[in-house]
C-alpha cells in the first residue's frame, strides 16, 4: 500500500538547556542547544515541541532569529503541567526537542516592505524572531515600527531589547502599558495597544502588519490596521492552538478545516477572517 | 484475479492454519449477543454472520492506548527511544464501510509525514472481508458509498454452503494456500453475479436524500441552520460518537512514569473533538467552548473538512454513533438530511 517512513513522528531528540534567564515572575527564556551540536534551521514564526519526559511535551514557539547560530531562544510562560517542569529546570538540563514545526513569517514576501510589527504581551515571543532577523538584515527591508503593548510595567519582557530598539534611529519604536503600577513609576504610554495606532502613519501602499497576541487583541489590533489602509492580505497573525503532535494527525489544532500546525501559525487575516472560531 | 471458492466447512480449517503461525482476529459473539473484534482462540469463535461490531478494527491500528516512545534516566544519563510495536495479524470478517474507514485512515497517517505507528501495524496485517447480509437498523454505508472491495487482501462472499472468494492483493493470493480454496466454476460465476445484485441495496433503506458527493458544499451553506442548536443543545460531551466510529482519529498525548521514576513512556490514546477540553490551550482559552461548536465541528469535519482534504467522505455509514449515542442526536442521516 502506502510508502513506509521508519521513523518516528514522535520521537524528541535530546537538546541542553544552557541557560535559563528570568524575564519577568512568570516567564523565563531558555537558551537550548542540541547534543549533537545541529543547528535547529527554523524560520521565524515556526514552534517546536519540548518534551520534559516524564512530565510530558508542549508546542512552545521559538523566539531567537535563525541569525544566532549555535542556539536558540525559547520563552516559556509558567501555566500548566509542562512550562511549570520547565520552569523548574536548570542550566545544564536536558529536555527533548521536536521540530521546528510550522510554516513561518513569510520572509520572501516582507522582503523590501514596510512592516508594523504589533506585539501583545507574550506575542512578543514569537515575533522577536522576525524582529531581530529584520534587524540582522535590516537594508532588506523599508520602515521598521514596532508596537508593544504589555498589561503593566513588570510584565514587559525582553526590556533591554526594548530599549535597543528605541534607541535605534532606524526603528520607530511605541510602546504602552494597560496599567501601570504605582511603584513603578512608570512615565510612559498608559492605554491598550489599539491606542498607540492614531500615533503612526503608514504607507498602505508597501506595509505589512505583523501582529502576534492573545485572542482577544486581534479583532481590535487587525480592526486598527485595516483603518491604516492595510488590506486583509497584508495582515499577517500567529494563533495559538492547543497540539499534540505537531504534524497534522492528532486534531487538536484545527480551525475548520484548517491545522494550525501545518497550515499556520502564521496566517493572513484574508485567509482566516470567514472562519468562525479563528479569531 | 480468478474467483475462487471454499466450502463453509473447510474455512475452520483454513482458520486453524492461520493460527497456527500468526495472530488472527476475527468477529465473534459475545454473551450479550453484541458482536467484537477479538483475537480468535481457534476457528470455532469466529462469526461471518453479523450487523456490526461495538467497536471498529480500527483499535488494531490506532490502539486506544500506544506507546510512542520510552524514557530512562540512568545515573544523570538520559536515554530516549522511539516505540513502534507491531506483529503479523490476519484480521476476518472485515465489512466494507470498515474497509473504507480504514482506506481513509491510510491516507491520514501516510499524508505529508507519516506516521510509523499506524503504517508498519497496516503493513503487518491482511485484511479478510466479507459482505453484509443483514445490516444494522442504523447503517446507510451504500448511501454514502461506502459498499467498498478497494483494500481488502480477500473478500469472502457467502452464497449457499460455500464463500466465494474474491483476492484483491498479492498478499490475499498468498493466504489462499493455508485452505482449500477451489476456482470457482462457470456455474458459480453466475450465481455470484446473481448474489451480488441481490445483496445491493441492502442498506439503502436508511440514505441521503442527496448525494454524498454534494454534502461538503451543502455543509458550506448550512452553518446557520436551526438543526444544529437543536440537536446540539441536548448533546451530552460524552464522547461515545467518537469512541465508536471508525474514521475518528484525533488522540491526546500523555506521559507516564513507572514505578521506578526513572523510567517511563509516552503514550497516545484516543480523544475527541466533542469532549469538552478538546480546543483548550494552558492560558485557559477554549476555542470550543460551548458544545454547539464542538457538536459543529464533528459533523464538518466528516462531511467537509475530510473530504475536501482526502478526496472521500469522512463518513462511512456504520451506523455506530447513532447506536451508541445516549441522547439519540448523533445519527447522520437524520442531521444532513435536515439540511436539505
Amino acid at each position: 500500500m502506502c510508502e513506509q517512513a521508519r521513523d518516528s513522528l514522535f520521537l524528541p531528540e535530546l537538546a541542553e538547556i544552557i541557560r535559563v534567564e528570568e524575564l519577568t515572575a512568570t516567564e523565563k527564556l531558555f537558551e537550548i542547544r542540541f547534543k549533537n551540536g545541529r543547528e535547529l534551521g527554523h524560520l521565524p514564526g515556526q514552534f517546536v515541541e519540548v518534551s520534559v519526559f516524564g512530565i510530558g511535551e508542549a508546542p512552545i514557539s521559538i523566539s531567537s532569529s535563525p541569525t544566532k547560530d549555535g542556539s536558540f531562544e525559547l520563552v516559556v510562560r509558567r501555566v500548566g503541567n509542562v512550562t511549570g517542569a520547565l520552569h523548574r529546570l536548570r542550566k545544564g538540563s536536558i529536555i527533548g526537542i521536536r521540530g521546528p514545526f510550522g510554516n513561518g513569517f513569510p520572509l520572501t514576501e516582507l522582503k523590501g516592505r514596510d512592516i508594523l510589527f504589533v506585539a501583545g504581551g507574550i506575542g512578543l515571543v514569537p515575533l522577536r524572531s522576525l524582529i531581530n532577523y529584520v534587524l540582522d538584515n535590516r537594508g532588506s527591508y523599508g520602515r521598521v515600527i514596532i508596537l508593544f503593548g504589555a498589561r503593566t510595567p513588570s510584565e514587559r519582557l525582553f526590556v533591554d531589547e526594548l530599549a535597543l530598539w528605541k534607541d535605534r534611529r532606524d526603528v520607530e519604536f511605541l510602546e504602552t502599558v494597560d496599567r501601570a503600577e504605582p511603584e513603578w513609576n512608570w512615565k510612559g504610554h498608559t492605554g491598550v495597544i489599539t491606542t498607540l495606532f492614531p500615533e503612526i502613519n503608514v504607507d498602505q501602499d508597501k506595509t505589512y502588519a505583523v501582529i502576534v497576541g492573545p485572542p482577544v487583541m486581534y479583532r481590535f489590533a487587525i480592526l486598527e490596521a485595516m483603518g491604516k489602509g492595510i488590506p486583509g492580505e497584508r495582515i499577517i497573525v500567529s494563533l495559538e492552538r492547543r497540539m499534540k503532535c505537531g504534524v497534522g494527525k492528532c486534531g487538536h489544532c484545527q480551525i475548520q478545516n484548517l491545522y494550525v500546525c501545518q497550515d499556520g501559525p502564521v496566517f493572513r487575516y484574508s485567509e482566516i477572517k470567514e472562519l468562525k472560531e479563528a479569531i | 484475479m480468478e474467483l475462487k471458492v471454499i466450502a463453509k466447512e473447510s474455512l475452520l480449517s483454513f482458520v486453524n492454519r492461520l493460527l497456527e503461525d500468526r495472530e488472527v482476529v476475527g468477529v465473534r459473539k459475545r454473551e450479550d449477543g453484541k458482536y467484537i473484534f477479538d483475537r480468535l482462540e481457534n476457528s470455532e469463535e469466529l462469526c461471518l454472520n453479523y450487523d456490526v461490531t461495538l467497536l471498529p478494527p480500527k483499535k488494531y491500528f490506532l490502539p486506544q492506548r500506544e506507546t510512542l516512545i520510552r524514557f530512562e534516566d540512568k545515573e544523570g544519563e538520559l536515554s530516549v527511544e522511539a516505540v513502534v510495536e507491531s506483529s503479523p495479524r490476519v484480521i476476518i470478517g472485515v465489512h466494507p464501510y470498515d474497509m473504507a474507514a480504514i482506506n481513509l485512515l491510510d491516507k491520514v497517517f501516510s499524508r505529508d509525514k507519516k506516521d510509523a505507528n499506524y503504517l508498519k501495524k497496516r503493513e503487518d496485517t491482511l485484511i479478510i472481508g466479507t459482505d453484509v447480509k443483514n445490516p444494522s437498523p442504523y447503517a446507510f454505508y451504500e448511501s454514502v458509498g461506502s459498499d467498498t472491495r478497494e483494500g481488502f487482501d480477500l473478500f469472502f462472499t457467502e452464497m449457499g454452503k460455500s464463500y466465494v472468494v474474491e483476492t484483491g492483493s498479492q498478499k490475499g493470493e498468498e493466504l489462499l494456500k493455508y485452505g482449500d480454496f477451489k476456482k470457482a466454476t462457470a456455474r458459480e460465476e453466475n450465481e455470484f453475479k446473481n448474489i451480488k445484485k441481490q445483496r445491493k441495496g441492502l442498506s439503502l433503506e436508511r440514505r441521503l436524500n442527496f448525494l454524498s458527493h454534494d454534502l461538503p458544499h451543502l455543509l458550506g451553506e448550512k452553518l446557520e441552520h436551526p438543526v444544529w442548536e437543536e440537536k446540539s443543545s441536548r448533546c451530552l460531551s460524552c464522547g461515545s460518537c467518537i469512541m465508536v466510529c471508525p474514521t475518528c482519529y484525533c488522540f491526546d498525548v500523555q506521559d507516564e512514569m513507572d514505578m521506578s521514576l526513572t523510567a517511563g513512556e509516552r503514550f497516545r490514546q484516543w480523544d475527541g473533538c466533542l469532549l469538552t477540553d478538546f480546543a483548550r490551550v494552558a492560558t485557559g482559552e477554549n476555542f470550543r467552548k460551548d458544545i454547539k461548536s464542538r457538536y459543529q465541528h464533528r459533523f464538518y469535519r466528516k462531511g467537509k473538512y475530510i473530504p475536501e482534504k482526502f478526496g472521500m467522505i469522512g463518513c462511512v455509514g456504520c451506523g455506530r454513533c447513532a447506536s451508541a449515542c445516549l441522547a439519540d442526536i448523533a445519527d447522520p442521516v437524520e442531521i444532513y438530511n435536515a439540511l436539505l
